[in-house]
C-alpha cells in the first residue's frame, strides 16, 4: 500500500508555516547578533578571555564558547581567499559501511574506506585507493561473547580508518609532493556518538592518528558541510549576559541560531573568518595528550553565493576544523584555506576529492547483494546452510517491485 | 596481415547483437561502421558484427563538472581514466565462425559478458568475411530498429573500400548488391549511394 499522501496535506503546510516563521525570526536575531561581532565587545583581547572565563566559571554541560586563538584579526574579520600554492597533494578520504544486520542470513560488518590522492597543480589523473575490511563474530574485537556485532563499535572503527587512512597513506611514501593536506569529511574535535564505554580509547586513538599525520609533516583539515555548530554565537551570548541565568536564557537548545546563520551575512564567495578554538570537555582532553592538536576552526563559504545574494538568508556555509599545530602559523592556515577553496571551485561549493572519496568508498544496495551473494557461496563450500529471518524474506517480498507484461 | 586489437569487453548481449563496453584509452581504434567480433576465450564460435551505436553516459557528477568553465586537466583525466563509466557500443551481429569458417547470419547463442571484442584488422579475415555479401541483409533487416541502417552501409562500405586496398571491384559489387536489395526503398538507397559518392 502506497502512503497515502492527502492525509499529510494539512500537516506539510503548517510545517512549511512554522518553518518560514521560525526562519524569519532566526535571521531578525542573527542580525542583532551580528552587531555583537561587530562591536567586538570592547576589544578582542577581552572576548578572548571571556570565552575561556565564561566557560570555565560556568560549568554549563552545553555552553562551549569559541576562543579567539589570538589577537591578530578582529572578530569579524573577513579573509580573502589566497592562491593556492602552485603545487600540493591533497588526500582526502571518506568511509561507508554495511552494519550488522540480525535479520540476515550471516552476521557480518563492513568498512570500506576510499581516498584520492590529488596532485594539485599537476595534469595527470589522482591516484584512488580502496580498503574494504569484513568483521564478523569470531573476530576478537567485536565478538562480545556472542553473535551480535555492536553498529556504534563499528561506525567508530570506522572514523578511525578513514583518520589512519590518511595517516597510512602519508608515511607510505615520504616523497609525497609538499605541502601535503589530508582532509577528512568530518569535524576533528571527534567524540563517539552515544554513551560508548570505550569513548576515552577511542579519542585517545584519534589524536594518535592526529599526531601521526603531524609528525609526517603535512597538515590536517576537517571539512564539514553546513554546521550546526554555534560556539561563536555562544561567546556573543555569554558576553551579552554573563550569568548562569543569562547563558542559560539565551542558550538553551531551543534558541538554535548556528554560528553559519552569523557568518553568512559576512562571509563572500571564497572568503574565511578568523580562526576560533572551542573551549569543550573534549578539546581539553585533546590538548592535555598533545597540546599541539587542540582542535580550531574557520568558517568558509565554498560557494559563489553572496551574503546579500543567499537564499532564505544564509549562504551554506562550511567550517574547517584544523589542529592547533596548522591553526598558529598563518602561512599553513593560507594553504588550507587555498587548496580547500581551489577543491570547491571545481565543483562550485564542495571539495573535489572528498566528493571523489565518497563515490569510491560507498557501498550501494547492488555491492551488499553481491557481497552476500559470495558469502553465501563460501558459506555453502563449508557445508553451512542458513537464510534470513521470516522477517526479512516478507519485506523483500513485499518491497520486490512489479514488473509488467512484455511481448504478446 | 594485421593483429586484431582489443577494444572492450562484452556488456550484454543476445542472438541479435551485443554491447562492448570499453575504457577511453580504447576508444581510438573503434568508430561507428567498424567490422568487430566478440571472441571467447574458449571453443565458442566468435561472433562478427557492426558497430551501429556509440554511448558515452553521463552521471550527475559529470553534469555538474560541466558547468565549470575549465576544470583542472587532472580532474579530466580521473573522470576518463579512474572512474567507471565504460563508453557503451551498440554491435549488430551479422555472422559467426562455425567449424573454422566464417558464415553469414545470426550466431546460434550469443557472446557472455566479458568475453574480449576485437576489432577485425586482420586482412585475410575481412576479405575472407566481405567476399560473399550475404550479411548485407542482415543490416538491411534492421530498417524499423534504432540502426541507422543507411549511416551504417555508407560507413561500413567505406572502411572495408579502404581495409581491402581501394577494392573499386568489391565496391561496385556492394552497390549493385544494394540496389538489388533495395529497389523498393529509394529512401535508403539514395542516402546509401549519395554517402558512397
Amino acid at each position: 500500500m502506497t502512503l497515502e499522501f492527502e492525509k499529510l496535506t494539512e500537516d506539510v503546510e503548517q510545517m512549511a508555516e512554522t518553518a518560514a516563521r521560525q526562519q524569519k525570526a532566526l535571521q531578525a536575531r542573527a542580525s542583532q547578533t551580528l552587531e555583537g561581532l561587530h562591536a567586538g565587545y570592547d576589544g578582542l583581547g577581552r572576548s578572548r578571555c571571556a570565552g575561556g572565563t565564561l566557560w570555565r566559571r560556568l560549568r554549563l554541560k552545553f555552553y562551549r564558547p569559541a576562543r579567539p586563538i589570538d589577537q591578530d584579526e578582529p572578530l569579524n574579520a573577513v579573509i580573502p581567499p589566497p592562491p593556492p600554492p602552485d603545487i600540493a597533494t591533497i588526500i582526502a578520504t571518506d568511509g561507508s559501511q554495511i552494519l550488522p544486520d540480525r535479520h540476515g542470513a550471516f552476521m557480518y560488518a563492513l568498512i570500506n574506506v576510499g581516498a584520492m590522492i590529488y596532485h594539485h597543480g599537476e595534469d595527470h589523473e589522482p591516484n584512488i585507493v580502496g580498503r574494504p575490511t569484513l568483521y564478523f563474530p569470531t573476530d576478537e574485537e567485536l565478538g562480545d561473547g556472542d553473535q551480535e556485532i555492536d553498529a556504534g563499535r563499528i561506525t567508530v572503527k570506522r572514523d578511525l580508518s578513514e583518520i589512519g587512512l590518511v595517516a597510512d597513506l602519508l608515511e607510505e611514501d615520504p616523497d609525497l609532493v609538499q605541502p601535503a593536506l589530508g582532509l577528512l569529511d568530518q569535524r576533528l574535535l571527534y567524540w563517539p556518538y552515544g554513551q560508548r564505554r570505550d569513548a576515552d580509547k577511542v579519542s585517545y586513538k584519534w589524536v594518535n592518528e592526529m599526531s601521526r599525520i603531524r609528525l609526517s609533516g603535512a597538515l590536517l583539515a576537517g571539512y564539514i558541510d553546513r554546521p550546526g555548530k554555534r560556539s561563536v554565537v555562544s561567546l556573543l551570548l555569554g558576553l551579552e549576559t554573563p550569568t548562569v541565568e543569562g547563558i542559560k536564557r539565551l542558550d538553551r537548545p531551543g534558541m538554535d541560531m548556528a554560528d553559519i546563520d552569523l557568518f553568512s551575512k559576512l562571509l563572500g564567495p571564497g572568503e574565511r573568518s578568523r580562526v576560533f578554538a572551542e573551549m569543550s570537555p573534549v578539546n581539553r582532553r585533546f590538548v592535555l595528550q598533545d597540546p599541539d592538536n587542540e582542535v580550531c576552526f574557520f568558517y568558509f563559504n565554498p560557494t559563489n553565493t553572496r551574503p546579500e545574494d543567499a537564499m532564505g538568508g544564509s549562504a551554506a556555509l562550511a567550517r574547517v576544523d584544523i589542529p592547533m599545530w596548522v591553526a598558529r602559523d598563518p602561512v599553513a592556515v593560507a594553504v588550507v584555506h587555498g587548496l580547500i577553496n581551489s577543491q570547491c571551485q571545481i565543483l562550485a561549493d564542495y571539495p573535489y576529492a572528498l566528493a571523489r572519496a565518497d563515490e569510491i568508498a560507498v557501498v550501494g544496495r547492488h555491492d551488499e547483494s553481491e557481497l552476500d551473494m559470495m558469502i553465501d557461496l563460501a558459506m555453502q563450500r563449508h557445508g553451512i546452510h542458513d537464510y534470513g529471518t521470516n522477517k526479512l524474506l516478507s519485506k523483500s517480498l513485499a518491497r520486490g517491485g512489479r514488473s509488467r507484461m512484455k511481448g504478446l | 596481415m594485421t593483429d586484431s586489437p582489443q577494444i572492450g569487453r562484452v556488456l550484454r548481449s543476445s542472438t541479435m547483437g551485443f554491447v562492448s563496453g570499453c575504457r577511453v584509452a580504447e576508444l581510438s581504434l573503434p568508430s561507428f561502421g567498424s567490422l568487430v567480433k566478440a571472441q571467447p576465450v574458449d571453443e565458442r564460435e566468435a561472433i562478427f558484427g557492426l558497430i551501429y551505436a556509440m554511448n558515452v553516459d553521463d552521471d550527475p557528477l559529470v553534469r555538474r563538472l560541466v558547468l565549470n568553465e575549465s576544470p583542472p586537466e587532472a580532474v579530466v583525466n580521473d573522470q576518463r581514466r579512474n572512474r567507471l563509466l565504460p563508453i557503451e557500443m551498440g554491435v549488430l551481429a551479422v555472422g559467426y565462425t562455425r567449424n573454422g569458417q566464417i558464415a553469414h547470419g545470426l550466431p546460434p547463442r550469443p557472446p557472455l559478458n566479458l568475453d574480449p571484442v576485437l576489432l577485425c584488422r586482420d586482412t585475410d579475415e575481412l576479405v575472407e568475411f566481405t567476399n560473399r555479401l550475404g550479411y548485407l541483409r542482415l543490416i538491411l533487416r534492421t530498417m524499423n530498429s534504432d540502426v541507422p541502417v543507411d549511416q551504417l552501409l555508407v560507413a561500413h562500405v567505406r572502411q572495408i573500400y579502404e581495409l581491402r586496398g581501394e577494392d573499386t571491384a568489391w565496391a561496385m559489387g556492394v552497390i549493385t548488391e544494394l540496389i538489388e536489395l533495395l529497389r523498393g526503398n529509394y529512401d535508403v538507397l539514395c542516402a546509401g549511394a549519395g554517402g558512397n559518392g
